[in-house]
């Protein structure tokens, strides 16, 4: 608008003889003003990556834990078998049970994010970093319904260590995290422990 | 509010919030993850069953080689059954109870298993044969090897359940009854049963 159409907009608005005057002593303007609110990024983790009762061999080899596509946290453990690490088939109480590491994530309906995880974490005798350990590799992130959350059906492998996901147009995302857990010939019996650590973050 | 003061509020929000912006744009999780290692279990024979000589008689009858508190004893039916040689000619296998020593993961449970019963055949005539009806385990040191004591079962003469000690190893022992028939063949006799343990 330009000043004189604003200044006789004015001088119509105020009647008034005092707000006449006034008209030249101020001047107001419409002013957009906004913002967009989105939800934080929210990650839940309902269970760990747990390899479950292992007998060693005179040879070393992987176990690995692999989520199942689509399913709800279901996964497939495979063993390198004799003279490698086989699967213990008694039920002695007190061993964890396996299971596939469960995330859900909340954010943003459609809004897109990365996972980073990392290459390799170890899991120590009795939980002690001081003691003989595993190793454990290949965390690959497998879209599953987990905690109640159906996946998004966007996750996608981007480079080693991340994947890229978005959540669904009602803002959930779910996925698993398997790994390989490496074996060593004749390794030390006992209750192994460790952790690692999953980020994801908006991009 | 003047807008150089306007600006200057705004570039101080900015700049304390800038670390709070941050953490809902991200989140992290520290996974929980671990694993159980076991040794796997191993089982030796130490002695066969072995019954030693036997004189046949006019009658059938039976050999028991059976386990003691910490040894073992063989008794025959007696005349005119069978009854043990006595005598000392040699390159007869001696007599012994079947004793086995396990080794393992200390503290698991296992199965013991064995079928019969079994069969023995006369090496020089496979027409003649002699049966063999298998005993309990029993707990007894084999080779040094302590057994535990939770051996069960033995009221169940084919299967028993133990568990590995806390020196990872077990032991115990198999005895059985021979079945001789009168005027059975002579010569030796042999054949083989296949026991197996398992975790469970």
């Amino acid at each position: 608008m330009n000043f004189k159409s604003t200044l006789a907009f004015a001088a119509i608005a105020f009647l008034g003889f005092a707000a006449a005057a006034n008209a030249q002593n101020t001047s107001s303007a419409n002013t957009p003003e906004g913002a967009t609110i989105a939800q934080p990024l929210v990650l839940s983790n309902c269970a760990g990556l747990f390899f479950g009762g292992i007998i060693t061999g005179s040879q070393a080899g992987l176990v690995t834990i692999t989520g199942i596509t689509n399913g709800t946290g279901t996964f497939n453990e495979t063993y390198a078998g004799t003279p490698g690490p086989v699967k213990y088939l008694g039920t002695h109480s007190g061993i964890t049970a396996p299971s596939i590491a469960e995330f859900s994530v909340t954010g943003e309906p459609n809004m897109s994010y990365t996972i980073s995880y990392p290459a390799n974490s170890y899991v120590y005798l009795n939980g002690n970093t001081s003691s003989t350990s595993m190793q454990v590799t290949d965390f690959n992130p497998v879209a599953s319904t987990c905690c109640s959350i159906a996946p998004s059906g966007h996750l996608s492998g981007l480079s080693s260590q991340t994947s890229g996901s978005s959540c669904s147009s009602n803002g959930g995302d779910a996925w698993v995290i398997g790994g390989s857990l490496h074996v060593g010939a004749n390794q030390v019996s006992g209750t192994y422990t460790g952790s690692f650590t999953v980020v994801i973050t908006y991009n | 509010m003047n807008i150089t003061k306007r600006i200057s509020l705004v570039a101080i929000l900015v700049a304390i919030s800038f670390g709070a912006v941050r953490a809902q744009n991200t989140a992290t999780q520290t996974v929980q993850e671990g694993a159980t290692i076991a040794q796997p279990i191993c089982l030796f024979v130490v002695t066969g069953l072995q019954f030693g000589a036997i004189l046949t008689g006019s009658s059938s009858g039976t050999v028991h080689v059976a386990a003691t508190s910490n040894s073992w004893t063989e008794t025959a039916s007696g005349a005119p059954g069978p009854v043990l040689y006595t005598g000392s000619h040699g390159g007869v296998t001696p007599a012994s109870i079947a004793s086995f020593t396990v080794s393992g993961e200390p503290g698991l449970d296992y199965t013991i298993a064995y079928s019969g019963p079994s069969i023995i055949t006369n090496t020089s005539n496979s027409s003649k044969t002699m049966s063999i009806a298998f005993d309990a385990p029993h707990s007894e040191t084999v080779n040094g090897i302590t057994p535990s004591t939770t051996l069960t079962g033995t009221s169940s003469p084919y299967t028993a359940t133990s568990t590995i000690t806390t020196d990872g190893t077990d032991a115990w022992v198999v005895g059985g009854t021979l079945s001789v028939g009168a005027n059975q063949a002579s010569g030796n006799y042999t054949g083989s049963f296949s026991v197996t343990i398992a975790y469970d």
